[in-house]
């Protein structure tokens, strides 16, 4: 007696033949169909399934395809071996194809006698071309992996290489990505350098973050620049990472070579900026040299015409001195001749002084000491005109290779010319500061291009509180015979001199008016100079 | 009486050195105007000191004042330079030129009898 269930079956056989989208087929050991599905039915281009009973494959497939399924039937009906899951290529009439998966077995009766085979399949066409879709990705990607020359690799939560590429199989000294799969950094690498790059595996999981550019070098003086990207799953859950190190040993040689060019490069231009400087000082020479020979010539010249007149005054006066005169303003006439005289002279003195060969002693000095010594020679100008004298002189001054005698003669000259601005009695400031020339900001000055940037400078500031020089008059005040005191009260010539003495020490020399009144000297010079 | 001879080609010059010279102290002062010359004049005249000049025309005062030191006759007779074309900044240490002693145009007459007394023959 068969169960409720048994007696169903013709119901689920019929339900599933009626509606099920996979062909389904059974056929007696002729390889004749006994029943078709609907599903076949339209494969078949049938209107009913029962049309096709009696028929065999012969007469809807090609021969070549039809002997193929008839030989696999005798096959299952001569060793009662199913075949399951066979795919097969179906080429139609149309030209098109298609792929499709069937599983087929033999056919018994309720005794167990073989009377046939069934078959069901599959039309898989949609899920096989998404395969070689996938396959063809998959080699397009192993392709580029393979051939692009940075090495890449990916390691699970265990730190197991997953994948290696290429360059980076054969970085490890491996022929094939077999051999590195499933091995970690301490199968292959030696300890310390398995520990170095463990431990940045370690920070890019623990951070969840992505690591770039790490500069690495593995040894045998190549560079790797590396990358380490951690892997998510759909859960948001680090399982792994992704690396690419890119060898950039040449562009690394190239940018120490670049280091090491750069850095001659920049040893010429100092030479060549130290050439030129010593050249810009032995051209100012040689000039002032030729410029003070014809001077020289001149002031010689002029000396000897007005010297020798000045001697016959000068002398006759002293004749004069020794009379008896009736008219008691006499001697006092004689005494303004004698200062006239005295004053002609000493301008005739300091052109010759400043016509003289100048011979400099350059030797490092301390230039706050010269500053103290200039403010004892000229104290009598200052104490003369009720100054009050400030030194604000920076205790750190780098020494200064100068003419101490010449710079002193420079500094009694400045603080002379400023005492005699201020008659009135006044404030005298002087500075000393030094600072390196960087052609930056309140670095900018009159000066900063005449020095080389970089060089040290000391700087020495005169500043009074006189009423300063005209601005239309205060670009002459270095020049000859250039001067606002009242005739016989200055030569014109000091300032020139002071200039020409700094001017040979590579030095500058400005005056300025100061905002709050009065005049402010500078003088700048190059503690670096040799 | 010590004598002087004084050499210089400003006549003006020269005449004004004698008489301010006579009249500040006991001096005798010859003048003579010519480089040419001053080597005769000095052999004649035997001074006891000789003030030159250096720039003169024709011979100067640094070839006559050669021409007398090398003379047997004038040797020891001091001879001061007396010049317009050397500042006084300039004086050499020792106050020489040429390794003779020099003034320095123009000059006072206390400078000059300071320098004269300090080469004169005592």
């Amino acid at each position: 007696m068969s169960s409720p269930t048994q007696a169903a079956d013709p119901l689920f056989l019929r339900a599933m033949l009626e509606s099920s989208p996979d062909n389904i087929y059974f056929k007696d050991t002729k390889s004749r169909f006994l029943r078709i599905n609907w599903a076949l039915a339209r494969y078949f281009g049938l209107k009913d399934p029962s049309e096709a009973i009696g028929k065999t494959d012969f007469d809807f497939h090609s021969p070549e395809k039809a002997e193929v399924r008839f030989q696999d039937e005798r096959t299952i009906m001569e060793t009662g071996t199913p075949i399951i899951d066979k795919i097969e290529r179906e080429a139609h009439k149309d030209g098109s194809t298609s792929w499709v998966i069937t599983s087929k077995s033999p056919l018994c009766d309720e005794e167990g006698n073989l009377i046939g085979t069934f078959g069901i399949s599959r039309d898989i066409t949609l899920l096989k071309e998404m395969e070689d879709a996938l396959a063809h990705e998959r080699n397009l990607l192993r392709t580029v992996v393979d051939n692009v020359p940075d090495l890449i690799f990916a390691k699970d939560l265990d730190g197991h290489y997953t994948l290696s590429n290429l360059p980076h199989t054969h970085f490890l000294g491996k022929n094939s990505p077999d051999e590195v799969y499933g091995k970690t950094l301490f199968d292959i690498l030696p300890p310390g350098a398995a520990e170095l790059a463990h431990a940045d595996d370690m920070m890019v999981w623990q951070t969840r973050q992505p690591m770039f550019n790490k500069l690495e070098s593995p040894g045998q003086g190549r560079w790797l620049s590396t990358s380490k990207i951690p892997i998510f799953d759909h859960k948001g859950e680090v399982k792994g990472l992704v690396a690419i190190s890119r060898d950039i040993t040449s562009q690394q040689r190239a940018h120490q070579e670049l280091e090491k060019i750069n850095s001659e490069l920049q040893r010429s231009r100092e030479e060549l900026m130290s050439a030129l400087e010593e050249l810009r000082s032995l051209q100012l020479q040689l000039i002032e040299a030729e410029k003070m020979k014809l001077v020289g010539r001149l002031a010689a010249g002029v000396a000897h015409e007005v010297k020798n007149p000045l001697a016959i005054i000068r002398m006759g006066l002293e004749y004069l001195k020794s009379q008896t005169f009736g008219d008691k303003i006499i001697p006092s006439v004689l005494e303004e001749i004698a200062g006239a005289v005295q004053r002609a002279d000493s301008v005739v003195g300091e052109l010759l002084d400043f016509s003289a060969p100048k011979k400099m002693d350059r030797v490092p000095v301390d230039v706050n000491r010269l500053i103290c010594n200039a403010l004892l020679l000229a104290r009598g100008e200052i104490a003369a005109g009720k100054i009050a004298v400030d030194s604000e002189l920076a205790p750190d001054l780098p020494l200064v290779p100068l003419d101490a005698m010449k710079i002193e003669q420079v500094l009694v000259n400045v603080l002379t010319n400023a005492a005699h601005a201020m008659e009135e009695g006044g404030r005298l400031t002087v500075r000393s500061s030094t600072h390196q020339v960087t052609g930056i900001g309140e670095n900018v000055s009159s000066y900063s291009d005449h020095f080389r940037l970089g060089a040290r400078v000391v700087t020495i500031e005169v500043l009074d509180n006189g009423p300063g020089v005209p601005e239309a008059l205060i670009g002459k005040v270095f020049e000859p015979f250039f001067t606002t005191k009242p005739t016989g009260k200055g030569t014109g010539l000091g300032l020139t001199v002071t200039k020409t003495i700094v001017d040979l020490h590579g030095g500058t020399i400005e005056m300025k008016n100061r905002p709050e009144g009065g005049a402010c000297v500078t003088i700048v010079f190059n503690a670096d100079t040799q | 009486m010590k004598k002087i001879l004084i050499v210089d080609d400003e006549t003006g010059f020269t005449r004004l050195m004698k008489l301010t010279l006579e009249k500040a102290g006991d001096y005798e002062v010859i003048e003579e105007n010519d480089g040419v010359r001053a080597w005769e004049t000095a052999r004649k005249v035997r001074p006891d000191v000789i003030l030159m000049d250096i720039v003169m025309p024709k011979v100067d005062g640094g070839d006559a004042a050669a021409r007398i030191q090398k003379d047997p006759v004038l040797a020891g007779i001091p001879i001061i330079f007396l010049t317009a074309i050397v500042s006084k900044k300039e004086a050499v240490p020792g106050g020489l030129i040429g390794g003779f002693p020099f003034l320095s145009k123009p000059v006072s007459l206390d400078e000059l009898i300071a320098c004269l007394k300090k080469h004169l023959p005592h």
